[in-house]
């Protein structure tokens, strides 16, 4: 994407810009405060949706709403419009945003899923370099420059999908305990129906041989569900005439009776008593959960301790000893977490098991309440049984689930029973009284039916706990497998962009031709050495000068710029990132960008001016797409100099008859041309302490240089014998003294008609020929063909030629030695 | 029954990773190359999850569980 024009309209402190730009590249330059930066926040709304610079650390309070528009525009009135070239879309297209509705792209339709990519481009910051950006990558520790490089190669893709798959084996690992806990349950649950106070295979499997036995069965030797009642010959049905097992049922109820006996409401007491006061300890100090929860990184931590003060986890550089206090601290609060967490743990086990101990019993009892039209019991049963479940599963999470509403200290003792539940357990116990006893064999019979229904039970959570098993273990190599893939495909990617990195600071320092560079992931961090003069890898901020470090941090940007946006996004703003780099290796940078970059479109702002006569002279930047911001006011922001349209600007001013602002104009944009001018033909102008010319110094000291400078070229013509060349000069020198003429060059410092001082005293008619005489001026100087200024070259301190970039103007200065 | 695709033949060919391809793409492109090598995943789990992700889901926990859990 390129832009092609420009208009701003109230963003920052630009009321009203327009830039002409045709999709080459632009230079901003003028002093601090000019407004330049305006620029750069209006291209980065445009494209992302957001001005960069009011985020991040130290913008607290600022917002784009309140502070991306002018100061005394409305934020519906604050609108970016841009005419653009997009690859894919044929013609130029026209985008515009509003800080009134910053998420919303005004584009065409047609363009919208491009433009889409363009701005997921732009979020991560791939058009913008500033100075700040580039302490981010080269002075930053390495945690911070992974995480701004991250954020350029947008690796949230990959990490969401770390964190999904770190969330799978983690849930897997909780479920893989949950199921073990069921196991459990499930196991209390076949003792209870064996009688057997806790659940011993071995014990178990003689029970139900015995049972086995008394209805004639042969033992078996395991215990499976399949195997247990094989075999069995079933009691016939006088053997029980009613539908429950008084026996069976008397220890059911029995087991109740005991759960809410005063031994027993002792017990539960206890444990619950100290099981809050645990409880207590770790919820009343959120700092020992959080130390809890980090234990085992702190204890690791520790343990990669090196003594040289860099953390272990983030890299960030930090006192060695205070580190080591520091953590210390932590892993000393954790572990005193651990004791309490352990000792809740063991407390919520205990009142795990005082419900398990009886749950089975309840369920029985209640459906034998039911079987015996006892609706009264029958429903205080299940209360309760649905009480103990939601304890059982508090008691899995205490620290996070349990409430101290749900189960009351004051019913610790009768486990949370319901009122009134002894008085109907015995009217069920009278009832089963009164019942008829069961035989043996049918005893057996029964006790051997809800034995398997509970292996059952117990032989499927063992298929849990293997199935959630495997799967954790699939997890577990799915994780390693993808980080494994991850980290080749990174490195990949860093080997790539350091090679390009070395590349372009080579460029930029050709006398380092060994140069060289690693970058490489180091834990969280990204570790980035350079080379020292051959004298090993170092952190850039180690030996080299900050100019070196700029020159980095701008190679290094360009090099991930380079390889991420694809295509897409062909803009790239520099916004006054070579203040350190001194003048010789600034026209290195010029070197870079237009042979590295020839097809993006940069946009860069400087307050140096010499950068700017650099970024011009190099052919970065031609004349016509420089434009200059002064005198910048609150009501009207910067005013613009642009040489490409300042002619069509004094033009309209003209026909509207505001010879004010055409005299304004002609003089601003005189004063910036012949600067140009006097740059390029190293033109001598008087010195003033105050450092402030005006258009009368320039143009004296231009005018004075070329006439000197074509008085040379002829004679070094004639020293030649080249006839043609100084024919050719003669016919440029009788031009120039017209033109010189027609601006009453001789007289313009005494003529107060002409004195740009007065120009705005002019009509549109005494004017017009003012503004004519002096375009005609300009046209001296410039190439007709490229349309860029002449300028002198130089060879070892020595002027040997004045020449235009595409080399069709060329005065040889450089005189033959040999006398005709 | 879905159709199963058992040899990731041609993934193998593909293991370098191409820089026209997002990050993402090169990262999974590595990673259900080597999945086949451990006996832990049937080529139809394996199928399920290189759908999964072709379908952009591959984050989502519940999605991989079920997979996982598939015997």
């Amino acid at each position: 994407m390129k832009i092609l024009e420009l208009d701003i309209q109230n963003i920052r402190g630009l009321p009203n810009v327009s830039v002409p730009l045709g999709g080459r590249n632009l230079l901003v330059w003028g002093p601090n405060g000019s407004g330049k930066s305006g620029v750069v926040d209006a291209v980065d709304f445009l494209l992302s949706g957001r001005i960069t610079r009011l985020t991040g650390p130290g913008t607290g309070g600022i917002s784009l709403a309140q502070h991306g528009s002018h100061v005394d525009a409305e934020p519906e009135e604050a609108v970016v419009r841009a005419r653009i070239d997009l690859p894919g879309i044929e013609g130029p297209i026209d985008i515009s945003r509003s800080i009134g509705s910053p998420d919303h792209l005004d584009c065409p339709e047609e363009a919208r899923a491009l433009l889409s990519e363009v701005e997921a481009l732009a979020r991560r910051g791939q058009h913008i370099l500033t100075r700040r950006d580039i302490l981010r990558y080269i002075t930053a520790d390495p945690s911070s420059r992974a995480d701004q490089i991250q954020k350029l190669l947008d690796l949230s893709d990959v990490e969401n999908l770390r964190r999904g798959l770190v969330t799978v084996v983690n849930s897997l690992r909780t479920g893989l305990r949950a199921a073990q806990g069921d196991v459990g349950t499930q196991e209390e649950r076949l003792a209870a129906a064996l009688d057997l106070d806790a659940y011993r295979e071995a014990e178990a499997l003689r029970l139900v041989n015995e049972h086995r036995v008394a209805l004639g069965a042969p033992l078996i030797t395991e215990l499976k569900s399949q195997d247990i009642k094989a075999g069995v010959s079933s009691p016939s049905p006088d053997e029980s005439p009613q539908s429950f097992n008084p026996d069976l049922a008397k220890k059911d109820v029995s087991r109740i009776e005991e759960a809410l006996s005063e031994s027993r409401a002792a017990q539960v007491k206890q444990v619950h008593k100290d099981f809050l006061d645990s409880l207590s300890v770790i919820r009343s100090d959120p700092d020992l959960l959080h130390e809890l929860k980090r234990l085992q990184l702190i204890e690791k931590g520790l343990d990669l301790l090196d003594g040289s003060g860099r953390c272990p986890l983030c890299d960030t550089q930090l006192d060695a000893e205070a580190l080591k206090n520091h953590l210390e601290g932590k892993r000393d609060k954790g572990r005193q977490a651990k004791v309490y967490e352990e000792k809740l743990g063991k407390k919520a086990e205990d009142l795990r098991d005082f419900a398990t101990n009886v749950l089975a019993s309840i369920d029985q009892v209640a459906t034998l309440a039911d079987g015996l039209g006892d609706q009264r019991a029958r429903d205080l049963l299940e209360e309760w049984h649905v009480k103990l479940s939601s304890l059982q599963d508090a008691m899995d999470d205490p620290i996070g689930v349990y409430s101290n509403d749900d189960f009351p200290l004051e019913l610790a003792g009768r486990l949370w029973a319901p009122e009134s539940i002894e008085d109907r357990l015995v009217d069920v116990g009278q009832a089963i009284e009164r019942a008829p006893p069961a035989s043996a064999r049918q005893t057996s019979w029964d006790v051997l039916t809800r034995a398997l229904e509970r292996l059952s039970d117990l032989e499927g959570g063992h298929d849990g706990v293997a199935t959630v098993t495997r799967a954790s273990q699939r997890a577990q190599v799915l994780i390693d497998c993808f980080q494994r893939s991850r980290d080749a495909v990174l490195e990949n990617l860093y080997s790539a962009i350091r090679d390009r990195f070395v590349e372009f600071y080579k460029i930029l320092h050709d006398h380092e031709p060994d140069f060289s560079a690693s970058l490489q992931p180091e834990g969280a961090g990204l570790d980035f050495r350079v080379d020292f003069m051959g004298r090993g890898a170092y952190s850039p901020q180690a030996l080299h000068s900050e100019g070196h470090q700029d020159s980095m941090g701008l190679c290094l940007f360009l090099a991930l710029a380079e390889r991420l946006s694809a295509g897409l996004l062909g803009l790239i703003v520099l916004d006054d990132v070579v203040m350190s780099v001194d003048s010789e290796h600034r026209r290195q940078v010029c070197r870079l960008l237009t042979e590295s970059f020839p097809d993006k479109q940069f946009v860069i702002t400087t307050h140096d001016q010499t950068w700017a006569m650099q970024l011009k002279a190099a052919g970065v930047v031609q004349l016509g797409d420089m434009i200059h911001f002064v005198n910048w006011t609150l009501q009207t922001g910067p005013i613009v100099g642009q040489i490409r349209d300042l002619w069509e600007r004094i033009k309209e001013a003209l026909d509207d008859t505001d010879v004010n602002d055409a005299a304004a104009r002609l003089r601003r944009g005189c004063e910036q041309y012949f600067e140009m001018v006097c740059d390029s033909l190293h033109a001598r102008v008087r010195y003033n302490s105050e450092h402030r010319w005006d258009l009368e110094d320039w143009l004296r000291a231009s005018l004075s240089r070329y006439s000197e400078l074509l008085k040379n070229a002829k004679s070094t013509a004639q020293s030649w014998g080249e006839t043609e060349t100084v024919e050719s000069l003669n016919e440029l020198s009788s031009v120039k003294a017209q033109i010189f003429e027609r601006c009453q060059i001789e007289r313009w410092a005494v003529n107060p008609s002409v004195h740009y001082n007065n120009w705005a005293n002019l009509t549109p008619d005494e004017f017009t020929p003012v503004v004519q005489a002096f375009h005609d001026l300009c046209t001296l100087f410039e190439c007709s063909a490229c349309g860029q200024l002449i300028q002198v070259t130089e060879a070892h301190g020595v002027e040997v030629a004045v020449k235009c970039p595409c080399g069709q103007v060329t005065w040889n200065l450089e005189r033959s030695t040999t006398t005709s | 029954m879905e159709s199963i695709d058992p040899t990731p033949a041609e993934h193998q060919e593909e293991t370098q990773p191409s820089e026209d391809k997002d990050l993402l793409d090169q990262v999974l492109l590595l990673m259900f190359n080597d999945l086949p090598t451990t006996d832990l995943f049937s080529p139809e789990q394996i199928e399920k999850l290189r759908q999964l992700a072709d379908a952009g889901s591959l984050h989502r926990p519940e999605r991989v569980i079920e997979i996982l859990q598939a015997e």
